[in-house]
């Protein structure tokens, strides 16, 4: 009897094993860009039915079911349901099903590895976008973008979106990604202070040096900065150094991995920039050990003047902010003799696409254009207090003044820039995030060796051919 | 020795946990192997073959050397401070004193808290400025010691060691605790008469007796520290600098960033790691059975 069991076990265990080993056809990676699939049909039916049914049917069809999928973390669900109800009730032969969770690529990653995604997609978390471009699982919304937009049928679509916000979503040529919110980054500070001491907003780097001079002289901490997370710097003003002082031309020969590129002069000018705010002390006490809460903390009570961040910082701090608390926002300062413009923004963004492998692409696609509606665009930053990438979102809605200040600064800005390295090369943002800036700000190493370590990563990327590269042009 | 049709019974009993457990841990054990084989992004079926290249790769990475170093020093110091502070414990809780039953329950605690509670806490309790831990050493006139605990990486690792065993300890207390009560009070009333007292009797009577629990604690906190990630995760991310990046914190970044092929070579390193640090632990510490 043992030796039937074992044997049994046996049998149970290989077959598990041997399942193991069945796996999808290897197939060769696509090298370089993917050849964008369209999303309207080419063929015409060429046979024309010549009876006449004679049997009248008596049933009405089922109304077809539209699945959309939001992460509920930022925003929660409440606008998208009612948005989802209105959509019904025009749309009668349509039920959107809406649903949504905190985290929901952990939910949809196995769908789409099985190809039955929802019809359309709203993400905040992890996800990476680029993987799926790449792998063709996202359908471009090029034709989309040229329909009329809801409720406005005189302008393309395309046409209502704040210009350059688009950019972040697209890949080869092709637009994939639609943007859910207008993420600007830069410097926070508090403008009440600022009127109090009679301090102006820096309009170069040196100046912003002599202001937080005069801050410290003030007995006030120049600037809040959450060592542990070293990557506030990266995700706004580094960046902008580099085309602050290099130009776009700077930023574009990083985007495509230019040979010397990430270990050039400009960047080396941009790390030295940034390493001067902790030579000279500007940053709190413990700075080293405090995360982005406690540093946030300091800055909306008035313990400290800066904050470099981006425009979710006011929803994030609103319980714990005072009453009263003016909070302005700025670019990053521009760099004398420098030939970037210093208005350009960096925007970042969270995404809306629609699965290649989607049941109803084109219903997705206008469910997607009645969200982004100027209507309801308006509907998202009154309820959510959040910028949106669509234009005249603001108009007739009571916003905030921290929320009115970085819009002023989007509308002001000469461009706006998202950045694709961190999709496309996500080793150098961890490189960086993770090591080398927390490293220079700490003084641990030089700015010649930090650009000298992205550079030596950013030729082995250059040089690894399972790696596929985007080409960055505007 | 059962009679044979019993054997049939056991089998019909054994076979949902076995095919729950070939379900749920054996097939995803197999699969990792597989996958650790070949380039996958994660987002779809396309899988490309690449043979060992993860693997020669893991090997040339700088990253993964330093996440492995700082597991082992995890390896080294957990038993230390986990393994010594739960057997004294144990020990004291032999001894009848009031309030015995509240002390066990109240060293249980930290284990059963979410560990992102635990890790919020404790980032705040090493907070550089309004801590208590550095409140507490500047008021001793030690602000020497006042030190930026998760922001220095020269630091960091050490500093993570006091949470995670703050969590642990009490479980292994309860182990031991189990372990101790088998041991009948009559040897060591023998021992006191053949004049051994305090550590001798530890020594000599407990040790031996605990020594196959001993074992199983000591082995259980070494995989434990090769797979340590929750904490750490959530107070450093592995930093600052990659100070407190371990395998599991690594494995995580490179799924992150749709690696799946070679986070799953991490996996499986990390697995083959623990099973070599239970077989050798196993001989290590293997000694003659000691019966009463």
């Amino acid at each position: 009897m043992k030796k039937w069991s074992f044997v049994l076990l046996l049998i149970l265990v290989g077959s598990l094993a041997l399942s193991a080993c069945k796996a999808a056809e290897p197939t060769v990676e696509a090298k370089g860009e993917t050849v964008a699939p369209t999303a309207v049909p080419t063929e015409v039916p060429t046979e024309v039915p010549t009876e006449v049914p004679t049997e009248v049917p008596t049933e009405e069809p089922e109304p077809v079911v539209l699945e959309v999928a939001v992460e509920s973390a930022g925003y929660g669900l409440d606008l998208y349901e009612a948005i989802a109800e209105e959509f019904d009730a025009e749309h009668p032969d349509i039920t959107v099903n809406l649903w949504g969770v905190p985290e929901i690529w952990n939910q949809l990653q196995a769908r789409f590895i099985s190809g039955e995604p929802p019809d359309l997609v709203a993400a905040i978390q992890i996800v990476d976008h680029g993987a799926l471009m790449a792998e063709g699982q996202i359908m471009p919304l090029d034709d989309l973008l040229q329909t009329p937009a809801v409720g406005q049928p005189d302008t393309k679509f395309v046409d209502t979106v704040i210009s350059g916000m688009l950019n972040g979503g697209k890949r080869g040529g092709h637009y994939y990604l639609f943007p859910w919110n207008a993420l600007t980054l830069g410097i926070f500070y508090n403008e009440g202070l600022f009127e109090e001491q009679g301090w102006a907003v820096p309009q170069t780097w040196q100046e912003l040096y002599g202001l937080c001079d005069s801050v410290a002289e003030a007995g006030i901490v120049p600037v809040a900065f959450p060592g542990v997370w070293p990557e506030y710097f990266t995700l706004t003003s580094w960046w902008d150094l580099i085309e602050r002082i290099g130009g776009r031309e700077a930023q574009l020969a990083m985007e495509n991995l230019e040979p010397g590129a990430w270990g050039s002069d400009v960047v080396v000018e941009a790390s030295s920039l940034i390493q001067q705010l902790t030579a000279r002390g500007y940053f709190q006490d413990g700075w080293e050990g405090q995360d982005h809460t406690t540093a946030q903390v300091l800055f909306v009570t008035g313990g400290a003047a800066l904050n470099f961040n981006g425009s979710w910082l006011e929803s994030e701090m609103r319980d714990m902010t005072p009453e009263g608390f003016k909070m302005g926002f700025f670019p990053t300062p521009g760099v004398a003799g420098g030939k970037g413009d210093r208005t350009t923004l960096r925007v970042g963004s969270d995404w809306w696409f629609i699965p290649t492998d989607a049941k109803h692409p084109d219903l997705a696609g206008e469910f997607l254009k009645t969200v982004f509606s100027v209507e309801n665009a308006r509907r998202f930053v009154d309820t959510t207090h959040s910028s949106s990438p669509i234009i005249g979102s603001t108009e007739g809605v009571e916003i905030s003044h921290a929320l009115h200040s970085t819009v002023m600064a989007l509308e002001e800005a000469s461009a706006v820039r998202p950045w694709y390295w961190q999709v496309n090369y996500f080793g150098l943002y961890d490189l960086l995030a993770t090591e080398v800036m927390g490293q220079l700000l700490r003084q641990e190493i030089s700015p010649e060796e930090m650009a000298s370590r992205l550079e030596s990563l950013a030729e082995e990327i250059r040089l690894d051919d399972s790696v596929i590269k985007m080409v960055v042009e505007e | 020795m059962l009679h044979r049709r019993y054997y049939k019974l056991v089998f019909v009993f054994l076979f949902p946990a076995l095919a729950l457990y070939a379900a749920f841990v054996l097939y995803p054990t197999l699969k990792a192997f597989y996958v650790s084989f070949f380039n996958w992004r994660g987002v779809s079926r396309q899988m490309t073959f690449v043979g060992l290249q993860n693997y020669a790769k893991l090997l040339r990475e700088p990253i993964m050397w330093k996440a492995l170093q700082h597991n082992a020093f995890f390896a080294v110091a957990f038993p230390v401070v986990i393994l010594v502070p739960a057997t004294l414990i144990a020990l004291g809780f032999r001894r009848k004193v009031a309030g015995t039953g509240l002390y066990r329950t109240v060293f249980l605690l930290p284990n059963l808290m979410s560990l992102a509670v635990v890790a919020v806490l404790w980032t705040f309790l090493y907070e550089p400025v309004l801590g208590p831990i550095n409140a507490g050493l500047r008021l001793l006139g030690l602000d020497s010691l006042a030190l930026p605990w998760l922001g220095d990486p020269s630091v960091a690792l050490p500093a993570l060691v006091l949470p995670i065993a703050w969590v642990n300890v009490g479980f292994y207390v309860l182990m031991i605790h189990a372990g101790l009560l088998n041991i009948p009070q009559s040897l060591y009333d023998a021992a006191v008469i053949d004049g051994a007292h305090g550590w001798k009797q530890f020594w000599y009577v407990t040790v031996p007796l605990l020594w196959d629990i001993i074992t199983i604690v000591a082995i259980f906190i070494v995989v434990g520290a090769l797979n340590e990630f929750s904490l750490v995760l959530i107070m450093t991310n592995g930093g600052p600098s990659r100070s407190t990046e371990l395998m599991a914190t690594y494995m995580y970044k490179l799924f992150r960033s749709s690696r799946y092929g070679l986070g799953t070579a991490v996996g499986v390193l990390q697995f083959s790691l623990s099973v070599v640090v239970v077989v050798v632990a196993k001989r290590v510490m293997r000694r003659e059975a000691v019966e009463y």
